[in-house]
C-alpha cells in the first residue's frame, strides 16, 4: 500500500509539474520563437530551436538536485541563445541547406494587422525591420546576440551581461560594434523622417 | 550649446550613453528623445505569430518529451572511426606491400655460381647466341 501510494504521489507530481511547465512554456513561448527566429534568420531552425530549447530546460529542471531559479525568464533565454549560437557555428557546414520559401514565412509570422490612420508607418517599420534583420548577417554571433537582446528585447546591458556570462564592459563593446556596422539602417529606422518635422 | 547628434541619440537608446545636463535644460534635444523612443517601440513591436503554429509547436515539444528520440551518437562516432580507418588504410597499405622475392634456394644458386665460373665466355653474351640460332 504503501508502495502504491508513493507512485502515485510521484506520478501526480510529475503530472502536477508538467502542467505547470506547459503553462510557463506557453507564456513564453512566443517571446523565445521570436527571439531565436530573429537570431537565426530562419523560421524551421528557430521552431526546432524553440523546441530544443524547452526540452533542455525541463530535463535541466527534472534533473535530481536542480536547484529552484531566481529568474527563469532570463535562465531560459540564456538557454535558447546558446542553442541559437551552437545552431550558428553548424551552420557554417551547412551552407547547401536552401532557405525555406517567403510565403511559408509570411504564413508563420503574420504581422499586425495595418490598418488605422498609422498604417503607412506600419508598413514602413515592417518594411525597415525587415532590412535591420537581414543586416544582422553583418555581425558577429556575440554581436548578433547582444543586439538582439538589447534591440528586440529591450534588456539592459546588465541582464544581457548576466544571460551571456560576459562582463557588462564586454557587451557594450559588442553591442557599439553592432551599432557601428548597422549605421545604415538604424539611421533609416530611427532618422529618416525627422526632416518632415 | 550643443545640441545631440545621431551618434549621441542611438548611443542612448541602446544604454551606451547616459542622459547628461544639457537633455535637462534642451527642449529640442528632449523632444527628440520622446519622439526616438515612440519610434522604437513601434519598430520592435513584436509581429504576431498565427496560432496555429504555436499549437503545433508545443505539441512537438509534447511528444518529444514524452518520446525522447534515439540518441544516435555513439553510431555517429563508430561510423566516422570506420571511415577514418578505411581511409587510413588506403594511404598506408601500399607502403607495406612487399616486392617479389625470388625463390630461389640455395642449391641452386651455387649451381648457377658454378656454371658461370665454368664458362668460357660471360653470361651477357648468351642471348647475342640466340639471334643467330635457327
Amino acid at each position: 500500500m504503501g508502495a502504491m501510494a508513493d507512485r502515485l504521489e510521484v506520478s501526480l507530481d510529475r503530472e502536477t509539474s508538467t502542467r505547470e511547465f506547459s503553462a510557463w512554456m506557453t507564456s513564453e513561448q512566443k517571446r523565445i520563437f521570436l527571439l531565436c527566429k530573429r537570431m537565426l534568420q530562419d523560421i524551421s531552425e528557430a521552431d526546432s530551436a524553440t523546441q530544443d530549447t524547452f526540452i533542455k530546460a525541463w530535463q535541466s529542471l527534472n534533473r535530481p538536485g536542480s536547484k529552484d531559479l531566481d529568474n527563469p525568464g532570463s535562465w531560459l533565454t540564456r538557454i535558447a541563445v546558446n542553442t541559437c549560437l551552437d545552431r550558428l557555428r553548424s551552420r557554417r557546414w551547412q551552407f547547401w541547406k536552401k532557405r525555406p520559401a517567403q510565403e511559408d514565412e509570411e504564413n508563420i509570422l503574420r504581422l499586425a494587422a495595418s490598418s488605422g490612420p498609422n498604417a503607412e508607418d506600419q508598413i514602413f517599420a515592417a518594411e525597415i525591420g525587415g532590412r535591420l534583420q537581414s543586416a544582422l548577417d553583418k555581425l558577429s554571433l556575440r554581436q548578433r546576440a547582444v543586439f538582439a537582446l538589447r534591440h528586440y528585447e529591450d534588456r539592459s546591458l546588465a541582464d544581457i551581461a548576466g544571460i551571456l556570462d560576459l562582463d557588462v564592459g564586454t557587451v557594450k563593446v559588442h553591442l557599439f560594434r553592432a551599432i557601428e556596422k548597422l549605421r545604415e539602417e538604424l539611421h533609416d529606422l530611427y532618422f529618416r523622417d525627422r526632416g518632415k518635422q | 550649446m550643443k545640441h545631440w547628434n545621431e551618434d549621441d541619440f542611438q548611443k542612448w537608446l541602446y544604454g551606451l550613453k547616459e542622459e547628461d545636463s544639457h537633455l535637462e535644460t534642451c527642449g529640442e534635444c528632449r523632444v527628440e528623445m520622446e519622439r526616438l523612443c515612440l519610434a522604437r517601440q513601434g519598430v520592435i513591436a513584436a509581429p504576431e505569430v498565427s496560432e496555429e503554429f504555436l499549437a503545433a509547436q508545443r505539441r512537438n515539444i509534447h511528444t518529444r518529451l514524452n518520446h525522447p528520440s534515439r540518441n544516435f551518437v555513439p553510431l555517429r562516432w563508430a561510423l566516422s572511426a570506420t571511415m577514418l580507418a578505411v581511409v587510413v588504410a588506403g594511404l598506408t597499405l601500399p607502403h607495406f606491400r612487399k616486392s617479389p622475392v625470388s625463390l630461389t634456394n640455395d642449391e641452386q644458386l651455387y649451381s648457377d655460381l658454378a656454371a658461370m665460373e665454368q664458362s668460357s665466355e660471360p653470361k651477357a653474351i648468351q642471348p647475342l647466341h640466340k639471334l643467330f640460332e635457327k
